[in-house]
């Protein structure tokens, strides 16, 4: 998946003039910090909804899409893409595809079951070790705190 | 490029930890499984020493390969304490060359066991040599690198007649998702992280995108092989191969059943006490504790090296001193022991490990697949715990082994952790027994109210 690949899609989306993704750039459209839980939902579809201890969880295509909204914000505050989605072009399948598209990316944590997560401002992947290239999980997107006022 | 971890879960881990390792210290702080229990971690290291005369070669071998080997009429005899009594596996001469032959023989053995389990259950074993995973270093600064090529070693007799034990009650959760393949089980030469030693982690997907299970070098030493094992013993409850293999089978269970899929493990994680919460800073999903009075807990630390502490919290995760004033530190949060968080959970856990949802789960799915005495005293001391899995563990049979044309279920789960039809009969005997269960359980707490009223 060649960052060619991803503008022409329209999927996860590019800035023409960056070289990797920006958390403004949003995924389908849909931008943490700014979209709308009602725009999302007519983007995405019918979904489940369930109560966080502090937001709103929903669920879109069969568990495959997650977009929160915590705090009674107007916007959604992250999506979250588990590459169970049927559609490939929507996430990257490893890491060496997801340094293509988010430029580099930092180890910062291990998961409940020996995931590791891997971050860059605004993205966060969790990825599976054994395999080369490792193998991502599930990704999720949201505005980072030091851009909360730039876009 | 060497990727770099600053900060590591302590939630998949289970200590090795000794009074006598530092860095482990807040491992043991935190009351997690210790492969040795207090006190015996001194013992161990004295026999480790070699004080006294050079070591008995035959007793070399049996701790080597994890045998009891004893000497008898000028032979040596070799067994293991199996299923609740003591397996005699073959005798040899009492000489270097009767071990050397012991060697081929109990080769033998392992083949054997190692192949029917690997024809009937489709599950595979790791051989010596073989390569498992790159190694994680930590750095002095808490950040982590990759490092060299963990390999593994060929299992044990021991390990497999534990696994055995675990995999005859773990049905179908050792299967991979569509079930053309079972486990492969792999028994690690060097730690999954250098100087963080536990005793086994569940894998979604190894080298070959097969669910597996590592076992880390002294996962399974000193342990009994079975629950029937440490019973006899009169130690290490819970602590047996087979129960470790049968809480990290569970997590399979969970991996098969969706619980990648935040709303399948959402849905889990509620029935059992838990919420999720996003940071508003990080926007990392935590999972909050509920207390029985609407009370909230989480665990965190300030710092990698330091340990990690059940806190009283806010809703959006933040942590609140004694006076409910949010703060930034744990060291200044309100803190609590995991005994205390037990008693106040209004879900009580079943065991004494509930770092997590994933983990506290998984904990109930061992004791209500082991036997049916764990069944009963989860059933007894954490029934929402138990209908949680109950349901869990039904909907994992119904998705491999079918159901009727009337939607019933084809097969359930017996008392003693086996499978069986779903038969008048064996449905029956299972509700008389979690009726008798629940009987005897409402009596105790009758008696333990009169007794607390003539005080």
């Amino acid at each position: 998946m060649t960052n060619h690949e991803i503008n022409s899609s329209g999927s996860i989306g590019n800035s023409n003039y960056r070289q990797h993704w920006h958390p403004a750039d949003g995924w389908m459209g849909l931008v943490p910090g700014k979209t709308s839980i009602d725009e999302a939902k007519k983007k995405l579809g019918p979904s489940r909804e369930t109560e966080m201890a502090n937001g709103w969880s929903y669920a879109f295509q069969e568990g495959c899409i997650r977009i929160t909204v915590i705090e009674e914000q107007p916007f959604i505050s992250k999506i979250w893409v588990s590459r169970d989605l049927e559609d490939p072009r929507y996430m990257p399948r490893n890491l060496e595809e997801a340094r293509s598209i988010f430029g580099p990316l930092s180890a910062t944590a291990r998961g409940e079951l020996s995931e590791a997560f891997f971050e860059a401002p605004g993205v966060r992947l969790a990825v599976l070790d054994a395999t080369e290239p490792e193998s991502v999980l599930w990704m999720e997107l949201y505005r980072p705190e030091a851009q909360a006022l730039t876009y | 490029m060497l990727e770099t971890i600053t900060r590591i879960s302590e939630s998949q881990k289970i200590c090795t930890a000794t009074k006598d390792e530092p860095h482990l210290g807040k491992l043991q702080e935190d009351g997690l499984l210790c492969n040795l229990r207090p006190g015996e971690a001194k013992e161990e290291k004295e026999k480790d020493k070699g004080k006294g005369p050079t070591p008995d070669p035959s007793a070399e071998f049996g701790k080597k390969h994890a045998l009891d080997v004893t000497t008898s009429n000028g032979k040596y005899v070799f067994s293991l304490k199996v299923n609740g009594s003591d397996k005699e596996l073959f005798k040899t001469d009492a000489t270097q060359k009767g071990l050397d032959d012991a060697e081929k023989e109990l080769a033998k053995l392992v083949e054997e066991k190692q192949k029917d389990l690997e024809t009937n259950l489709k599950v595979e074993f790791s051989t010596a040599g073989e390569d498992v995973i790159k190694q994680w270093i930590e750095k002095p600064d808490c950040t982590w690198e990759r490092g060299p090529m963990v390999k593994a070693r060929a299992p044990r007799l021991a390990e497999l007649y534990g696994i055995e034990a675990a995999l005859n009650k773990a049905q179908p959760s050792h299967l991979n998702k569509d079930g053309s393949k079972g486990l492969k089980f792999y028994f690690l030469t060097e730690t999954y992280y250098k100087n963080d030693p536990a005793l086994a982690y569940f894998i979604r997907e190894d080298k070959d995108k097969r669910p597996a299970i590592y076992f880390d070098p002294n996962g399974t030493n000193n342990k009994p092989i079975t629950e029937a094992d440490a019973k006899r013993s009169g130690k290490n409850y819970l602590n047996s191969i087979e129960a470790l293999t049968q809480h990290e089978i569970f997590h399979n269970a969970q991996h098969n059943m969706g619980w990648d899929k935040y709303d399948v493990k959402d849905r889990f994680a509620r029935m059992i006490g838990w919420l999720p919460c996003e940071d508003p800073k990080t926007h990392e999903t935590k999972w909050i504790f509920k207390g029985k009075k609407d009370d909230l807990y989480r665990r965190e630390q300030d710092n990698c090296k330091d340990p990690i502490k059940w806190c009283a919290c806010h809703s959006g995760g933040e942590l609140v001193n004694d006076k409910g004033k949010e703060v930034d530190k744990v060291k200044d949060a309100q803190q609590f022991t995991r005994d205390a968080i037990q008693d106040l959970a209004l879900v009580r856990p079943s065991t004494w490990y509930f770092v997590n949802p994933v983990e506290m789960f998984a904990e109930g799915g061992m004791k209500y697949r082991l036997n049916d005495e764990t069944r009963a005293e989860l059933l007894t001391e954490s029934p929402k715990l138990y209908d949680a899995v109950k349901i869990h563990d039904q909907e994992e049979i119904d998705k491999y082994r079918g159901v009727d044309g009337q939607a019933r279920s084809n097969f359930i789960r017996m008392p003693d952790g086996t499978l069986a039809k779903n038969s008048g009969e064996n449905a029956k005997t299972v509700q008389e027994f979690e009726a008798k269960v629940k009987a005897r359980a409402a009596e105790k707490e009758k008696q333990k109210a009169k007794q607390a009223e003539k005080k």
